[in-house]
C-alpha cells in the first residue's frame, strides 16, 4: 500500500510538471512559429523559448527521483 | 574563431570606381561599408535581372553561352515571354483539368446506377421526348447547398422536374442529375445562375451526351492528358534550352553589376573622387591593397582606419575547421557572436555530441546513427546542410558507441540479457537512479562552471567590472554548495565545511554587491538561476532513462508471443525509440548549450562578414569577369510569362 502511495506521488510529480509544461509550451510555441512565419531568422530564439518551461517537468523528474529513492528503499 | 578584421579607405579617381569594385569582387575579401547611403539595384538592371531570373527554373542547371548585352537580353527576353507565357498558361490549364476530371468523373459514375435508363439518354432523344437533362457537380461539404436547391426547384417547377444526387466521397463533391421540362431549361438557368451555388460545371466540351457517355468521354481525356502536358514540357524545354547557356551566363553578369551598382551607392562620391571604406581580414590586408594598386595604379590611395576603439555594425568573420561548420551553423541558428565575443563553435562541437551520446548510449543505436551518417554522407555534398547533419550524426553515434559500452546497452537492455558487461553501470538496474543523477548533475557542474570562467574572461576583456563581480560571486557560490553537498552526502573531509561555507557567504555577498541599489533582489535571484542552470543537465538522465525503458518495452513486448510476431513488434518498437533518440536529444543537447552554456558568457546578435563576389558565381561581361554575390540578389517578381492567360 504504502510502496504504491509513493509510485503515485513519484508518478504525479512528473505528470503534473509535464502537463505544466506542455500547457506552457503550447503557448510559446504558437506565438514562436508566427514569429518564425514572419521572421525565419528567429528560429534559434523559437527553439530557445519554446525549450525553457522544459525545466518545470526536469524539477518535476528530480523530486519524482527524490522519491523514490529518499522514500522508495525504505 | 574569429578572424580579426581591419578598416580601409580606399581613395581613387571617380572614373575607376568601377574597376576598383570589380578588383574587389575578384578577390572575394572585402566588405564596403555605407558611408552615405545603403543603396539599392538600379530600376532598369533589377528588371532585367527580375525578368532573366523567371526564366532560370525552366533553363536547367550547367549550360554555357556567351554572355548577351542588355539590349540583346531585352530582345531575346521580348521573343521569349509571350511563347513562354502561353505554353505556361496552358499546361497551367492542363494542370487545373486533370485536378477537376476525377472528382466529376467520381461524382457523375455514382449517378449511373440510380438511373440507368436516363443516363443512356442524349440531349437529342430527350428533346424528342421535350425533355432536357443537366448534370451538375456541386462542391457542398455543409450539405446545405442540395437541400436549399431542390426546394428552390420546387417552388419553380412543383412536381415537373427530377432530381437526382450522388456523392462518391462523404464530404466530397456532390453529382447531380436535373431532368425538367425543355420548356423550364432558362428559368432553371436563372435559378443557378443568381442562387449561391458553387459549382463545379460539366465542361461544355461533354454538352449534350448521354450521363454514360460523358463519363466515359472524361475517362478517355483524363487518359490523355499527360501526354498532353508532356508535349508542353518538350515545346517549353525547346523554346528556352536554346537560349539557356547565354541567359545563365548573362543573368551571373547582371547580378555581379547590380552588387557593383549598390556598392558604389556606399561610396562617397564627388564630381571627380571616390571614396570607399571596406571591412577586410586583417591578415589579407595588404593582398587587397596590392590588388588594388595593380588594378588601379596611381589612381588609388588606400589607408588602414584605427578599429581599436568599438565601431558601429563591424561585421564578423569565422574560420573554424571544415568539420566543425555544422557546429558553426547551430550557432548561428541562435545568433552569430558579436564583436568581443568569443567563438563558441569549437566548444560546441565537442560537448554536444558528448551530450547526445550520455543521453542515447546505446551500442547498437549508436551503430544505426553512424550507418545513417554514413548512408547521408555518401549521398548529399559534404557542404549541403544532409551532410552536415550527416557530420552531427556520426559524432553522436559515435558517442553514443562508447557510453553504450559504458552503460552496457545494445538494444536496451537487450546487451545486458545476453552478458555484455557494463564498464560502468547499467542504467535500466535498480541502483542505477542515483548514480546517472550525480553523473548528469556533474557534468552540469562543470558546463556551467565553464561557461562562467569565459563570462568571467570575457567581461573582465571588455572591463565590465560588475559582470567580472557578479559571475565570479555566482562560481564561489557553486564552489561552496558543491563543498557543502560533498560534506554533507559523499563523504568529503571535515575541514571542506569551514571553507565551503566561506566560499557561500562572499559568493552570496559579492554577488548581490555587483549588482548595485536593487542587489538584495537581483543577487539571490542570479544565483537561483545559476543553481537551476545545473540543474537543469538532470535531462540528460531524463531523457537517457526514457529511452532505455522505451527499448526495454520494445524487448518485453518483443518476447511475447509467436517469434515473428514479437519480432515485428520489437523492431517497430526500436525504430520509434531510434527516431526519438536522434530527434529528442539533439534538441535537449541544443538546448543545454544554449540556455545554460552560452548564456553565462554569450552576448550574440552579430552579423556575419559579407565581402563582395562571396557567392562565388562569375560571369564574363564582353571586357570584364566578375564575381556574384548573393546577398544583393534582387527578389524576383512574378513575370506575367509565369501567370495564367
Amino acid at each position: 500500500m504504502e510502496l504504491g502511495l509513493i509510485a503515485l506521488a513519484a508518478g504525479l510529480a512528473v505528470g503534473l510538471s509535464a502537463l505544466a509544461t506542455g500547457y506552457a509550451q503550447a503557448r510559446i510555441g504558437a506565438a514562436a512559429m508566427g514569429a518564425v512565419a514572419e521572421k525565419p531568422e528567429l528560429t534559434g530564439r523559437a527553439i530557445l523559448l519554446v525549450a525553457i518551461p522544459e525545466t518545470l517537468v526536469i524539477l518535476g523528474f528530480a523530486v519524482s527521483a527524490m522519491i523514490i529513492l529518499l522514500l522508495g528503499g525504505k | 574563431m574569429m578572424v580579426p578584421l581591419t578598416q580601409l579607405e580606399v581613395a581613387g579617381l571617380r572614373p575607376r570606381l568601377d574597376d576598383a569594385l570589380t578588383a574587389l569582387q575578384e578577390l572575394r575579401l572585402a566588405e564596403v561599408v555605407t558611408i552615405v547611403d545603403p543603396g539599392e539595384t538600379p530600376p532598369d538592371l533589377a528588371d532585367l535581372i527580375d525578368r532573366t531570373d523567371a526564366m532560370m527554373p525552366l533553363a536547367g542547371r550547367s549550360a554555357t553561352g556567351t554572355v548577351l548585352s542588355d539590349t540583346a537580353l531585352r530582345t531575346t527576353l521580348d521573343h521569349l515571354e509571350p511563347q513562354v507565357a502561353k505554353l505556361l498558361a496552358g499546361d497551367e490549364e492542363l494542370r487545373g483539368e486533370a485536378e477537376a476530371l476525377p472528382r466529376s468523373i467520381d461524382a457523375l459514375d455514382a449517378l449511373q446506377p440510380l438511373v440507368p435508363e436516363l443516363g443512356r439518354l442524349n440531349d437529342r432523344q430527350l428533346a424528342n421526348l421535350g425533355l432536357a437533362s443537366m448534370a451538375l457537380v456541386l462542391d457542398d461539404p455543409d450539405l446545405r447547398i442540395v437541400p436549399e436547391l431542390t426546394r428552390q426547384l420546387a417552388e419553380l417547377l412543383g412536381r415537373g422536374h427530377l432530381m437526382v444526387t450522388s456523392t462518391a466521397t462523404p464530404g466530397g463533391p456532390v453529382g447531380c442529375l436535373l431532368v425538367l421540362r425543355r420548356a423550364d431549361l432558362p428559368d432553371v438557368n436563372a435559378l443557378l445562375g443568381t442562387e449561391r451555388i458553387v459549382e463545379v460545371g460539366v465542361p461544355a466540351a461533354y454538352a449534350g451526351k448521354s450521363l454514360r457517355a460523358t463519363v466515359e468521354a472524361m475517362r478517355e481525356r483524363l487518359a490523355k492528358l499527360p501526354g498532353e502536358r508532356n508535349r508542353v514540357q518538350t515545346e517549353l524545354a525547346a523554346t528556352v534550352i536554346p537560349v539557356a547557356g547565354s541567359l545563365h551566363a548573362t543573368i551571373a553578369v547582371l547580378r555581379a553589376r547590380a552588387e557593383r551598382a549598390v556598392a558604389a551607392a556606399q561610396a562617397d562620391l564627388s564630381s571627380r573622387t571616390f571614396i570607399l571604406r571596406l571591412w577586410v581580414p586583417t591578415k589579407q590586408t595588404e593582398q587587397v591593397e596590392r590588388a588594388l594598386a595593380d588594378r588601379l595604379g596611381q589612381a588609388v590611395a588606400v589607408e588602414r582606419l584605427d578599429t581599436s576603439e568599438s565601431v558601429e555594425d563591424q561585421p564578423v568573420l569565422l574560420r573554424n575547421r571544415p568539420g566543425w561548420q555544422p557546429f558553426q551553423r547551430l550557432v548561428g541558428l541562435l545568433s552569430w557572436p558579436a564583436r568581443g565575443d568569443l567563438d563558441p563553435t569549437g566548444l560546441t562541437a565537442l560537448v554536444l555530441p558528448i551530450f547526445f551520446g550520455v543521453m542515447v548510449g546505446d551500442v547498437v543505436y549508436g551503430g544505426l546513427l553512424l550507418a545513417g551518417a554514413w548512408w547521408l554522407r555518401s549521398h548529399w555534398p559534404k557542404n549541403s546542410t544532409v551532410g552536415q547533419v550527416g557530420r552531427v550524426m556520426a559524432l553522436g553515434g559515435a558517442w553514443t558507441i562508447l557510453f553504450g559500452f559504458l552503460y552496457g546497452e545494445a538494444l536496451g537492455s537487450l546487451g545486458h540479457s545476453i552478458g555484455m558487461p557494463a564498464l560502468w553501470f547499467y542504467r535500466g538496474g535498480p541502483t542505477a537512479l542515483q548514480p546517472l543523477l550525480l553523473f548528469a548533475l556533474a557534468i552540469g557542474l562543470v558546463h556551467v562552471v565553464l561557461g562562467l570562467l569565459l563570462g568571467v574572461w570575457t567581461a573582465a576583456r571588455g572591463n565590465h567590472r560588475r559582470q567580472v563581480a557578479s559571475k565570479a560571486g555566482t562560481l564561489l557560490v557553486l564552489a561552496g554548495l558543491f563543498g557543502l553537498a560533498g560534506a554533507a552526502a559523499a563523504g568529503f573531509p571535515a575541514g571542506v565545511l569551514t571553507p565551503a561555507v566561506a566560499a557561500l557567504v562572499v559568493g552570496v555577498v559579492v554577488a548581490c554587491v555587483s549588482q548595485g541599489a536593487l542587489g538584495l533582489l537581483l543577487g539571490p535571484l542570479d544565483l537561483l538561476g545559476a543553481l537551476g542552470n545545473v540543474l537543469s543537465y538532470l535531462r540528460l538522465a531524463a531523457v537517457g532513462l526514457a529511452s532505455t525503458y522505451l527499448a526495454e518495452v520494445a524487448n518485453q513486448l518483443g518476447a511475447r508471443g509467436p517469434l515473428l510476431l514479437g519480432l515485428l513488434v520489437a523492431t517497430l518498437f526500436h525504430a520509434l525509440n531510434l527516431a526519438l533518440a536522434a530527434f529528442s536529444p539533439t534538441i535537449q543537447a541544443l538546448r543545454l548549450h544554449y540556455v545554460e552554456f552560452f548564456g553565462q558568457f554569450y552576448e550574440g546578435g552579430g552579423r556575419l562578414f559579407a565581402p563582395l563576389g562571396a557567392a562565388g558565381a562569375t560571369g564574363s561581361e564582353p571586357d570584364s569577369a566578375t564575381g556574384l554575390p548573393s546577398h544583393v540578389r534582387t527578389t524576383p517578381e512574378p513575370v506575367p510569362a509565369r501567370s495564367p492567360v
